[in-house]
């Protein structure tokens, strides 16, 4: 699928010209301009094929943008589809630990709407913070959305028990 | 989180040709038209950190500081920021972070000073005081290169020579992309160590069409590598000459019409509009303001700053400026000052500088209990006149043309508010600056 592209696409050569910082910078924000123009979500291979970056660069600096929350990923089986987040609203942010692994609240607001996002963190063994992916709830949906997850955990917990008898 | 920083324009009232907004950068907030202080030394931004803790400063929310001012006056603050005083355990800069949590502070490049002289040493041993190893090796040759040139040939060829070799030096950077790159990546870097809020593209001073491309290559690469957690302005610098050039002037127009930066920084350098034969720089100006206006109108998230606009701030308020700046004494001229003498007093109603001992002759012949015949909190601070020194009055004289400067801003917006423009246009009118009232339309 073709990609929509900013105007002022930065060349190859003009990457090669600057400083290593500015080249991870001037990347960083063509990724988030691109994340912007085109909603429906990009990939690595639509990405590589129009912006004429090696495969390697592009996924190292899509990592970063999804570790600091300006963009997020989702994977559909072995393809991973990025997608730009919106703006975090709600500024206080809480999260619940379990052991290494953890999950941030986020609320969000996009073209699409409010949303509540939920943000699964984990703790490598260099106890750096990678984020492993997130699901973005609809404010409207929420609670109808937390009862059905209520309602599953419970039949789950009831299942596991029969099992177990 | 890392988050971009956007500039938010939300506009508040709206009279004609003029419009008040509230302009968010991060976590700080500005109500334009607002006035922005070059400060130039430790008094000066003392004085300016006082003046922000009184209710009446409302309009005073953005300080600008040159880059070879920044070694002495912001970079240590910033150093000792973490440092705790022992007599009550705050910070030892708590009232420069009180000051800087609710001011906007930017580093101003200041790279005209690569053809003035003027404060040629102060820029030489700041850049090689922040520089780290290897960045802006070519500046510091060029530099290097003209300071020898100095001594060896006679005064009015160095100044031939001077002119060239600095167009020589922007025009092989131009060339040069990965210099050119270089150059713009090691300046932003010095910038963001002097503790800058929005990047400020190192571009040279224009005075001619060849040179404005290069400031605007500049401003476009500067873009692409400004950190994405502060806003990058598009920062444009001109000789004087250029409101006497109409071919630049429209070069600039089709410019900044065409682009799409929230922030615009513009810097005439010397501006002088208020001789009266300069009719067509006033033209021109205006014309610059116009254009102003219209992108305005069309994108009302468009923010316009002047820098050094000096007697044509409060003009450029009414109409084309969101924010104006000027220095802390009212001149906007590289001149020898200090505290050797009782400097110009400038006159809120005159809109125009009265030297001391007219002042002193005046008070003492025209008001009752020879108070001065100003209204602002300073002035109203003075009891005696003749026993002010001359310490005290070099920064008295300079707190009472900010709160002056304040004053004007909190007069055009409450004009604005009224529906009553037409009445702060008024106040030039009545002015020593009456010729400069052609600068804002009648209706």
């Amino acid at each position: 699928m073709k990609l929509e592209l900013p105007q002022n696409l930065i060349s190859p050569e003009s990457l090669k010209s600057m400083r290593p910082k500015d080249k991870d910078e001037c990347i960083q924000k063509l990724l988030l301009q691109i994340l912007e123009l085109n909603s429906q979500g990009i990939t690595i291979t639509e990405l590589m094929g129009q912006t004429k970056i090696h495969r390697n660069t592009l996924a190292g600096h899509m990592k970063t943008i999804v570790a600091t929350r300006e963009a997020y990923e989702v994977k559909r089986g072995k393809l991973s589809v990025f997608y730009k987040n919106g703006k975090v609203v709600h500024a206080k942010s809480t999260e619940c630990r379990f052991n290494d692994r953890f999950y941030k609240f986020f609320r969000l607001k996009n073209e699409q709407g409010d949303f509540i996002y939920v943000q699964e963190r984990q703790m490598d063994e260099f106890r750096a913070i990678k984020v492993n992916g997130g699901i973005m709830i609809k404010d409207e949906d929420f609670l109808v959305f937390l009862k059905e997850l209520q309602k599953f955990g419970l039949e789950v917990s009831e299942s596991e028990s029969e099992h177990i008898r | 989180m890392k988050v971009s920083q956007n500039i938010f324009v939300e506009t508040i009232e709206e009279d004609r040709f003029a419009r008040t907004t509230r302009m968010t950068i991060g976590d700080k907030t500005i109500q334009t038209p607002n006035f922005c202080t070059l400060v130039q030394n430790n008094i000066e931004l003392n004085s300016l950190i006082n003046l922000s803790f009184l209710s009446e400063s409302k309009y005073l929310g953005t300080c600008v500081i040159r880059v070879y001012d920044a070694p002495k006056i912001i970079i240590p603050r910033l150093e000792n920021r973490k440092q705790t005083s022992i007599v009550n355990l705050k910070s030892v800069e708590e009232p420069f972070l009180k000051f800087s949590s609710k001011t906007l502070i930017l580093i101003d490049p200041a790279l005209e000073y690569l053809l003035y002289e003027f404060h040629a040493k102060k820029f030489v041993d700041a850049i090689k005081n922040l520089r780290s190893t290897k960045q802006l090796d070519g500046l510091m040759q060029y530099l290097e290169e003209r300071d020898a040139q100095k001594e060896e040939i006679s005064e009015k060829e160095y100044e031939n020579w001077k002119k060239a070799f600095h167009k020589k030096f922007w025009y092989g950077l131009d060339r040069k992309q990965q210099d050119r790159n270089k150059f713009v990546g090691d300046y932003i870097d010095i910038e963001v160590l002097c503790g800058t809020e929005v990047i400020l593209p190192p571009v040279p001073i224009v005075d001619s069409e060849g040179m404005f491309d290069i400031a605007r290559r500049i401003n476009e690469f500067a873009k692409t590598i400004a950190p994405r957690t502060k806003p990058c302005a598009t920062y444009l610098l001109f000789q004087k000459s250029l409101l006497s050039n109409d071919a630049l002037v429209e070069k600039v127009i089709a410019y900044l019409e065409a682009d799409p930066t929230q922030l615009t920084i513009i810097k005439i350098k010397n501006l002088d509009l208020w001789t009266s034969g300069y009719v067509r720089q006033r033209e021109n100006y205006r014309k610059l303001m116009d254009t102003m206006y219209k992108i305005r109108r069309h994108n009302p998230q468009k923010i316009f700053m002047a820098l050094e606009s000096w007697y044509v701030s409060y003009a450029s308020a009414c109409y084309g400026f969101n924010i104006v700046s000027s220095s802390m004494n009212g001149f906007d001229r590289d001149s020898d000052y200090g505290t050797n003498t009782y400097g110009s007093w400038f006159d809120p109603e005159l809109m125009y500088y009265v030297p001391f001992d007219e002042l002193k002759e005046k008070i003492l012949k025209n008001t009752r209990n020879h108070v001065m015949p100003c209204y602002c909190s300073v002035c109203k601070s003075i009891k005696n006149l003749s026993d002010v020194s001359k310490d005290d009055w070099y920064r008295l004289r300079r707190e009472h043309y900010a709160l002056t400067m304040n004053e004007y801003m909190r007069m055009i917006s409450k004009a604005i508010a009224d529906r009553t423009i037409e009445l702060a246009a008024q106040k030039l009118a009545n002015s020593q600056l009456a010729l400069l009232q052609t600068l804002i339309p009648r209706q």
